[in-house]
């Protein structure tokens, strides 16, 4: 029982310490290499896991071997162009003005019912108000419309907008975070003054309050328990 | 960059420590085998006490390193290796010199597929 324990908390360090190191936290976001780096730690680790019987070396070398290979791989495919572009791929495009390239969609394994769905997935249901639609590295579909299905920006209304920035979250499950509230440009008393006009009595009653460069307060209250 | 250089340092550690283990399991292997052998020749002059002396040798190295091969092996190599020292030492207090042989045979060939299993080749890998 200890000897799986010690095995399992090894081996999760080793994994986590290795996927965050990585940088990626979605699947979706990966690259071919990273996805298939991730797929082979977790079950080359698994391995020694299961079986008593296998030294727990087994399963470290191969976690440390393949952490290795893929840092050196991103490095090279930073440094270099033509190495990126064979590792990953070119970047396709599936609709040009409305006009869906058949080729392209052929080359990319892309069915026409999965280019549907991206589209409905988008809220895009009328293909000519399609400008560009670009088949990434790591398999996600980008839609660019046409200028007129675009929605207009505030610049383009004229109208004029603050900046709200960064809400800094000051209370958290009732507890206040100190240096969120000294980055915000607060301090404890103020926030006791906010708290006694918002109508709660301490920093406990809250669940979350944040405030935003503009200086707006979102206080919910934590429910009773 | 600093990154990538780590990376491919941790790399070349691992293949060093890969290359040490090739060299270190066969300089045990090779003693224990160069002590079991020496323990069939006595065994087959009828020296059984030098016999049983070179075979306590080989079970002290095998003993000796446990961890370092619990650390790299197969666990249930090991205990294959274990019965085969034990079932030679059976052998060998029953002073039967085609039993001996025929057990010592038994734990060089087990002996023999620990290193080569352990040396990269085409057939180790595929």
């Amino acid at each position: 029982m200890a000897v799986i324990l010690a095995r399992t908390l090894i081996l999760y360090a080793s994994i986590l310490i290795s996927l965050r190191l990585l940088g990626k936290r979605q699947l979706g976001e990966m690259e071919l290499s990273e996805f298939v780096i991730s797929a082979l730690i977790a079950d080359v680790a698994s391995i020694p896991l299961q079986d008593v019987g296998i030294p727990i070396a087994n399963g470290l070398v191969p976690v440390a071997a393949l952490f290795c290979c893929e840092i050196l791989i991103s490095g090279l495919s930073l440094k270099n162009a033509r190495f990126r572009t064979f590792l990953f791929g070119k970047p396709s495009i599936l609709i040009d003005h409305g006009v869906i390239d058949e080729k392209e969609l052929r080359k990319n394994r892309f069915t026409l019912d999965e280019l549907m769905e991206e589209l409905r997935c988008a809220s895009v249901t009328d293909l000519s108000q399609i400008a560009y639609a670009i088949l990434e590295t790591n398999g996600d579909v980008h839609l660019i419309l046409i200028p007129s299905a675009q929605t207009p920006t505030c610049e383009q209304l004229g109208i004029s907008t603050e900046d709200p920035g960064l809400p800094f979250v000051l209370i958290a499950d009732g507890r206040i975070l100190d240096e969120n509230l000294l980055r915000s440009g607060h301090d404890r008393t103020w926030l006791q003054s906010q708290l006694r006009s918002l109508g709660y009595p301490n920093a406990k009653a809250l669940f979350l309050m944040t405030v935003d460069a503009c200086g707006k307060i979102y206080a919910q209250k934590k429910e009773t328990t | 960059m600093k990154k990538e250089l780590c990376a491919a340092c941790i790399l070349l550690c691992l293949i060093l420590l890969a290359a040490v283990n090739i060299l270190w399991l066969s300089r045990i292997t090779k003693q224990m085998e160069s002590s079991v052998s020496r323990c069939v020749t006595y065994s087959e002059q009828g020296q059984n006490d030098l016999a049983r002396e070179r075979l306590q040798s080989a079970f002290r190295l095998w003993q000796k390193n446990s961890t370092y091969l619990y650390a790299v092996l197969r666990h249930s190599e090991i205990d294959t290796v274990d019965e085969l020292l034990f079932a030679l030492k059976g052998a060998l207090a029953s002073e039967d010199p085609r039993e001996v042989c025929i057990r010592a045979e038994e734990l060089l060939e087990c002996l023999k597929g620990l290193r080569e299993v352990e040396i990269p080749s085409l057939g180790s890998i595929f």
